[in-house]
């Protein structure tokens, strides 16, 4: 047997559905040898490590989520996670981008309608805190851009600068469920729930924003001129020099364009 | 590397200890005297915290980068952009090692997050080998290439691993990173001689010694030991590192401790028992040299043959499984 045909043997009975084991032992024999110890025995510690770790890893990424559901619901999804989503890559910190939305479709969790967008905010914050370490725009090059021009600048945001929605005040549900907080009710329908998330001394923090600031910088994000990102907001009151210096000022934006003519 | 752990007299180089986030405000506050300091090249992958720190513990220390997801068993060769990744860290870091496991994570694509054993074959050689050659050419430096700790072997497998990671060396120019604790627990787990499995590494090649504690397990009625990193380092393993110590006189000792991580003096302690057993072992052995050639002017003196010589003289962590 070559050795790309025994990994892909190996893999299968790491990750695969728990099989009978002696069709299991069957499979693996000449294989794996089968002294002192059956294969199917031996292949279950690797198979246990595989789970438990990859558990531990989305635990350490979602703890607020895992805080909700508890513990023993949360091992059981992130379980059913790890079997059909096993990570592309080793760096496990970038392990669980698809798990908010399995979480939202799971038909135990509908009583909880704001569990994916807390697990999504969990994400967000897991993106900044990990994001590649880019110096931030010097502000000083702004200034040397023609008044002129300046309609049509393009802004290359922060890799760890996110910005993050939902119906529900998700914020105040992870400030509530952070080990140090004390109890607090909140009422779903208490509003939406907008955040600018940047990075200030190597950890996620965030800003909330109002309709039309989080209008005007989704549009920026998106990559849309300066000009376009205003009108995007479309807000009577919307004070576009306040929020680009509250946007230079913590760093979310890395650089910006300006087209040719 | 000019920062070196620094060998005077032939005294042992001093031993490092694996860094572990829990430890960070403890270590910062006051850098301990240990030779080095070990950490998991995929942690520091991102920005952030995590890279802050490495550069914080790189003004105190030498670093040793241990590499724990390059795969260089896998048949489908490396991961490319992961190599980069690697090869961007080892840039900004200077380690003084880098290291990496004889073992496979990934298989179609997928990681799957352990160190799996090879099949010890003609042509499992020739593909670790390859992989390793491109590390090393990406990385520009040789790297060190540890014996895992295994729960299985294969079937196919006809060379030793010992020989296998000695055929390695000599192919690829990569050096050896001899876990002792590893070499036990897969000695206790699949059968074999740990002793004999140290006489049998290039010793040239052996560029660190790593120790750690292990578990060991009820499995259906039979024991079985697991490397889960998460105890003080045992008898059996002390022992094995006394004599690897007299194999690999100038290889640094490692201590790494994963779960059920203990305070930091604990980690501290047991570095510093490593660094007494090395110089006992180091001493003893010149010891016992020196009687040798005592006993060998006596016998040529009588006209006696030489007796043959004791060569003794001269030459990650694992989960627990869930029941």
């Amino acid at each position: 047997m070559k050795l790309h045909d025994i990994q892909r043997t190996i893999r299968a009975h790491v990750l695969g559905p728990i099989a009978n084991a002696a069709l299991q032992d069957a499979e693996l024999s000449g294989v794996v040898m089968d002294d002192l110890m059956a294969p199917a025995r031996r292949l279950r510690i690797y198979r246990n490590h595989y789970y438990i770790t990859l558990i531990d890893a989305l635990a350490a990424t979602f703890p607020v989520t895992r805080r909700l559901v508890g513990e023993m619901f949360f091992a059981q999804v992130a379980r059913r996670f790890a079997a059909t989503s096993p990570p592309a890559g080793p760096c496990l910190f970038e392990y669980g981008e698809g798990f908010p939305a399995l979480l939202e479709a799971l038909p135990e969790a509908q009583a909880l309608p704001y569990l994916g967008d807390v697990a999504r905010l969990e994400w967000a914050l897991n993106l900044s805190r990990t994001a590649p370490d880019v110096p931030p725009l010097d502000p000083s090059g702004l200034g040397r851009v023609e008044s002129g021009r300046q309609a049509d600048l393009i802004f290359v945001f922060h890799p760890a600068c996110r910005l993050f929605a939902s119906r529900f005040p998700v914020a105040r549900i992870w400030a509530t469920n952070q080990p140090s907080a004390s109890e607090a009710t909140i009422a779903l329908d208490e509003g939406a729930c907008r955040l600018l998330i940047h990075r200030q001394d190597g950890e996620p923090v965030w800003r909330t924003l109002g309709d039309a600031e989080f209008a005007f910088l989704y549009a920026l994000r998106a990559g849309r001129p300066l000009e376009r990102a205003v009108a995007a907001a479309n807000g009577a009151g919307f004070d576009l020099a306040g929020t680009l210096a509250g946007l230079l000022g913590c760093g979310a934006i890395a650089d910006f364009i300006l087209p040719p003519t | 590397m000019t920062d070196l752990v620094p060998l005077s007299n032939g005294a042992p180089p001093p031993a490092g200890i694996g860094f572990r986030a829990p430890h960070e405000a403890d270590i910062l506050a006051a850098p301990p005297s240990v030779g080095f300091f070990e950490v998991h090249a995929e942690n520091y992958m991102g920005g952030g915290t995590p890279a802050r720190v490495l550069a914080r513990l790189r003004r105190e220390r030498p670093i040793s980068l241990h590499g724990v997801g390059l795969s260089l068993g896998s048949a489908e060769g490396l991961d490319p952009a992961h190599l980069a990744r690697l090869a961007r860290l080892v840039e900004r870091t200077e380690p003084f090692l880098v290291s990496e496991h004889l073992s496979w994570s990934v298989a179609g694509g997928v990681y799957l997050n352990d160190l799996l054993p090879l099949p010890y074959t003609e042509e499992a050689l020739a593909i670790v080998a390859d992989n390793i050659e491109a590390a090393q050419e990406w990385l520009r430096r040789p790297i060190l290439v540890e014996n895992p700790s295994a729960y299985l072997r294969f079937a196919a497998s006809t060379i030793p691993e010992a020989e296998f990671l000695g055929a390695l060396a000599r192919r690829t120019g990569c050096g050896i990173l001899c876990d002792v604790n590893n070499i036990h627990v897969s000695a206790a787990n699949l059968g074999g001689d740990a002793f004999a499995y140290l006489a049998a590494l290039p010793a040239e090649a052996v560029g660190e010694i790593h120790l750690a504690g292990h578990a060991v397990v009820d499995a259906d009625g039979a024991s079985i030991l697991i490397d889960d990193h998460g105890s003080a380092v045992s008898a059996e393993v002390w022992a094995l590192y006394e004599v690897a110590v007299r194999h690999f006189p100038h290889a640094p000792a490692l201590v790494e401790w994963d779960s059920n991580l203990p305070e930091l003096s604990v980690l501290l302690a047991e570095a510093a028992q490593a660094d007494a057993r090395a110089r006992c072992a180091l001493a003893s052995q010149k010891l016992s040299d020196r009687a040798l050639s005592d006993r060998a002017l006596f016998d040529m003196a009588t006209h006696l043959d030489l007796p043959p010589s004791a060569r003794a003289g001269r030459t990650g962590g694992r989960v627990h499984e869930a029941a």
